[in-house]
């Protein structure tokens, strides 16, 4: 086990307690990593990111290299049996984990509906549902399942959330990752105004109607900007894509982090708070 | 009903470079569901108020025959005459008809979204009638010969300013643009129709079968003098827009005003039971009710649409809509905007394929779903549009470059998009080929940045991480 | 009956927040005596001259004859349909007793009928209605529930502040089409009356 930089801080305050005592007792979880085609085309980083906090917390997360995409692309443009294909392989992929984790809101509720996919009669819905279950977004998984509320780490920058819709709407997580957030040394939350609005992103959306797209997206960016946060963060890799390539094309020099890569620098960054 | 001129896309592009109509909209539908949040959050009694109207509308839907003859047997027994209309044609002949029994000439109407569907003034009009909407934003509407773009705020994308203008234009004064005064004038205007009228045109809110009465709400009321000062009233009733009894009533009231302005009840609320009786000194002596049918019965027979009939035409979907914010009500072409109109355009109308694009236009953020006091899940149903279009109309292209997709991305060498990135970035002409052989690259690159392409995938790596967890034991 | 009374005073309470809250005016009278003052004064103050009001036995215990000098009053009674609009579509104010109140949401509620036609509440620019505080019920449901369904007048109108619009840039504007003020003369055996 690798050991960071928190794990010699002297003052290891009580909050932190559930995560040194996972350190120390491993949870028995046989988790399995669900990487997402963006972050594992994209932003390799967010999944090593992810697997390396997954370690920190003790866990020995498997990459089943046989995952593909979860088929919401499929899904969301009508093509059901393309999405069918791709959720019955998923299916066989995770079955024999006891968790899924994944680093997006939006995968993780597309895998949690799985069952709706497959109909109300068809037999792979038992199975869906019982995969469903135990699938978790990363911040959901490391607060709701593990039960660990702070992760030690400094990261002393303005950050701004963005909530994402599937994220929160449709796979119901919402305060975890701002619990996580704000358990760490120096970094000041701000909130997003008008956090609850679509980015824009909306998957195919963003290419079908570029111009409506973008439009909700600068109104996205602006909000951003009176915020003056330095970072944005977010959990889901479409739209912080589609956020950063508006921002770049600005000139804005908001960073945009995902939730693990700003864990991940926040436990290991030089930075000293 | 569909605009002919073009499709979404057409609209929606020309609609977000039009600043001015995006202020407008955005101003008022960021009121307005500041307006319901602030009525809600705080309020302990939201959910349940919410389950109940559900509950209401459900039942209604499930018993929807049984309720309007119910209905119709009610109202008739109290004076009332209760028609029924396969399509907006039929609709139109009805009220004609009906006008021309009466020797009506001239007729005021309040707001009703049904009558926009199936095209009543343009066919009173069109037979010589003369027709004032009296909502004010209906006839201010009306004076500059558009469409509502919204269902509760029909001219939200008129300033003060075109208001004057078209105010002046139709009365020949000068008049200022401050709401009040402007307002004042209408008063006066529409006083003179509403005296003159020889019939009164309205929606209705929700019809109530147990007893035979409709019930409107409205905040002006001119839906109040529209049912007191002509002889002869008609109202349209869109066939779904039934509830049981007073109780479900109630159920509704607690939730229609909320949803819609943030107000826990509007100005007025009406329940009418049969035309005036015999010693009554003012209230029409004719009540005629039209239900409207024009494709809901197609609708109530598909169980994997049904439940969009639970609509209460509220708004509060499109005043949470990111993309209605954007393009405003027009660029959906329909008598319905936002995500209701996305929804239900398609299903009144399945002949007119161009209907069908609405569904695609949402990101399926399911801010609509959340704000739906009657639980429809509207999200879901713009998915189960986009697969009954593929079906009928399969995007082969489309098809065939998901599953070669699909199956690349598995691969752990192919390292397709950024290999694609790469290219594009490099700035030969591979790439101004690349992009216009991937027209999406050319979409996304129009407005954004493309993201840097990574050295390798996670796929690539994850063999370092494993032989790094090694090394760590 | 005393804890009657409370309850009712309290419900008074309730009508009288939510009614302001809308834009209505409220004004509380302990007796007949200070009810007929407060409509006296409201009169006078508003400059009315010509009054509608609905039959005076639905007023009790106000009475439309002691108004101050030069004001006329008319009630529905014996009036032709044009002559009973012409005069609503002419008059100040309209005067109504209401049939119930409903204290959340500071509703009235008008029953139309031969002695309280509608056009009293709707034509003129200011609504005047008396309320006693034993009529006012909790919520809207309890207040349908006083209506059997057999005997729905032809139209019950819930009243719950002024005529208001929003249709000019979501400018709130009253006075539209209805009355731009509505005013409550709550009698409350219970209250302090107010000015
Ligand atoms: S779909 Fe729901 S939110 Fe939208 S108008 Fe209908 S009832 Fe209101």
């Amino acid at each position: 086990m690798r050991l960071t930089a928190a794990d010699h801080s002297p003052a290891r305050s009580p909050q932190l307690h559930r995560y040194w005592s996972l350190r120390h007792n491993p949870p028995r979880v046989h988790t399995a990593l669900f990487i997402t085609c963006l972050a594992d085309q994209l932003r390799p980083s967010i999944g090593v990111a992810t697997v390396r906090i997954l370690r920190r917390l003790g866990l020995k997360p498997e990459f089943p290299a046989a995952q593909g995409c979860c088929g919401q692309p499929a899904w969301n443009l009508g093509h059901v049996n393309e999405a069918k294909v791709e959720a019955q392989r998923m299916l066989n992929v995770f079955r024999d984990y006891d968790a899924v984790v994944t680093p997006s809101g939006s995968c993780a509720a597309m895998v949690q509906h799985y069952s709706t996919v497959f109909g109300k009669d068809d037999a792979l819905t038992q199975e869906a549902h019982i995969l469903a279950a135990k699938t978790y977004e990363l911040s959901a998984f490391i607060v709701n399942r593990l039960g660990v509320k702070n992760l030690p780490g400094c990261f002393p920058h303005r950050v701004t959330w963005h909530a994402s819709c599937h994220g929160t709407r449709l796979a119901d997580v919402r305060s975890e990752p701002l619990q996580l957030l704000s358990g760490l040394e120096g970094l000041e939350l701000v909130p997003l105004p008008r956090a609850e609005d679509c980015c824009g992103f909306g998957g195919a959306f963003c290419v079908k109607f570029p111009e409506v797209s973008a439009a909700m997206g600068r109104e996205k960016c602006s909000h951003v900007s009176s915020t003056r946060a330095n970072v944005l963060a977010g959990n889901d890799a479409g739209c912080l894509l589609h956020l950063q390539g508006l921002l770049s094309r600005d000139g804005t020099p908001t960073r945009v982090l995902h939730l693990a890569e700003l864990l991940e620098e926040a436990a290991t960054g030089r930075a000293a708070c | 009903m569909l605009s002919p001129e073009g499709n979404f896309a057409e609209r929606s592009s020309g609609a977000v470079t039009d600043d001015k109509l995006r202020k407008a909209v955005r101003k008022t539908v960021d009121r307005l569901r500041d307006l319901r949040r602030a009525d809600e959050l705080p309020d302990p009694k939201t959910l349940e108020r919410r389950a109940k109207a559900q509950a209401v509308r459900e039942h209604s839907v499930a018993e929807l025959p049984q309720l309007l003859a119910q209905f119709t047997e009610n109202c008739e027994r109290r004076g009332g005459h209760v028609h029924r209309a396969t399509d907006a044609h039929e609709a139109c002949s009805i009220a004609l008809s009906i006008l021309r029994s009466h020797g009506a000439q001239r007729v005021v109407k309040s707001k009703s979204m049904v009558t926009e569907e199936i095209g009543l003034n343009e066919a009173l009009e069109h037979a010589g009638l003369e027709v004032t909407e009296t909502d004010l934003g209906e006839w201010i509407i009306q004076l500059a010969g558009e469409k509502p773009s919204h269902i509760i705020l029909p001219a939200i994308h008129k300033t003060r300013h075109d208001v004057q203008a078209l105010f002046e234009a139709e009365s020949g004064m000068t008049l200022s643009s401050d709401t009040a005064r402007l307002c004042a004038h209408a008063r006066v205007r529409l006083r003179e129709k509403f005296l003159q009228a020889d019939a009164g045109v309205s929606g209705v809110n929700f019809a109530v079968a147990a007893t035979g009465s409709i019930a409107l709400f409205t905040n002006e009321g001119n839906g109040r003098l529209v049912t007191t000062l002509p002889r002869v009233h008609i109202a349209f009733l869109g066939m779904e827009r039934i509830v049981l009894d007073l109780d479900s009533l109630a159920a509704m009231a607690e939730v229609l005003p909320r949803s819609a302005t943030g107000q826990k009840l509007t100005s007025y609320f009406s329940i009418i039971t049969g035309p005036r009786r015999a010693d009554e000194v003012d209230g029409p002596d004719h009540l005629h009710v039209i239900v409207v049918d024009n494709g809901r019965s197609a609708v109530w027979k598909d169980p994997e649409f049904r439940d969009v009939l639970r609509c209460i035409r509220c708004a509060a979907c499109l005043n949470v809509c990111p993309v209605y914010a954007q393009v405003g009500g027009h660029s959906y072409g329909g008598t319905y905007p936002g995500p209701i109109g996305a929804v239900l355009t398609p299903l009144l109308r399945p002949e007119e394929r161009s209907a069908n694009e609405l569904a695609e236009a949402s990101t399926l953020c399911a801010a609509c779903t959340e704000a739906c006091p009657v639980g429809i899940p509207l999200h879901e149903m713009l998915v189960r549009l986009r697969a009954r279009e593929q079906k009928e109309h399969p995007r082969r292209l489309e098809r065939l470059a998901l599953r070669v997709a699909f199956r690349l991305l598995r691969s752990p060498r192919a390292a397709v998009i950024p290999r694609v990135l790469r290219l594009a970035a490099s700035g030969t002409g591979t790439a101004l080929l690349l992009k216009k052989l991937v027209p999406p690259l050319e979409r996304w690159q129009r407005a954004r940045s493309l993201p840097p392409a990574p050295a390798r995938t996670f796929r690539a790596l994850w063999q370092e991480l494993e032989m790094e967890e090694h090394h760590a034991h | 009956m005393r804890t009657d009374s409370l309850r009712n005073s309290q419900l008074a309470e309730q009508f009288s927040a939510a009614l302001r809250a809308v834009g209505g005016e409220v004004r509380m009278a302990r007796d007949a005596i200070a009810a007929q003052e407060h409509l006296n004064a409201v009169l006078a103050e508003s400059g009315v001259q010509h009054l509608v009001h609905h039959a005076v036995d639905t007023l009790a215990p106000l009475s439309p004859h002691e108004l101050g000098a030069g004001i006329s009053a008319h009630g529905p009674r014996g009036l032709s349909r044009i002559d009973h609009r012409d005069l609503c579509a002419s008059a100040d104010a309209g005067l109504t007793g209401a049939l119930v109140g409903i204290a959340a949401t500071g509703t009235l509620v008008l029953a139309a009928g031969r002695d309280t036609p509608r056009s009293t509440s709707l034509l003129p620019p200011l609504h005047i209605a008396l309320l006693h505080s034993q009529r006012i019920v909790p919520d809207l449901a309890s207040s349908l529930r006083l209506f059997s369904a057999n005997a729905l007048p032809s139209q019950l109108v819930h009243i719950t502040g002024p005529s208001r619009t929003g249709d000019i840039e979501h400018d709130l504007t009253t006075g539209v089409h209805g009355p731009a003020r509505l005013l409550v003369i709550l009698l409350d055996p219970n209250s302090e009356s107010s000015a």
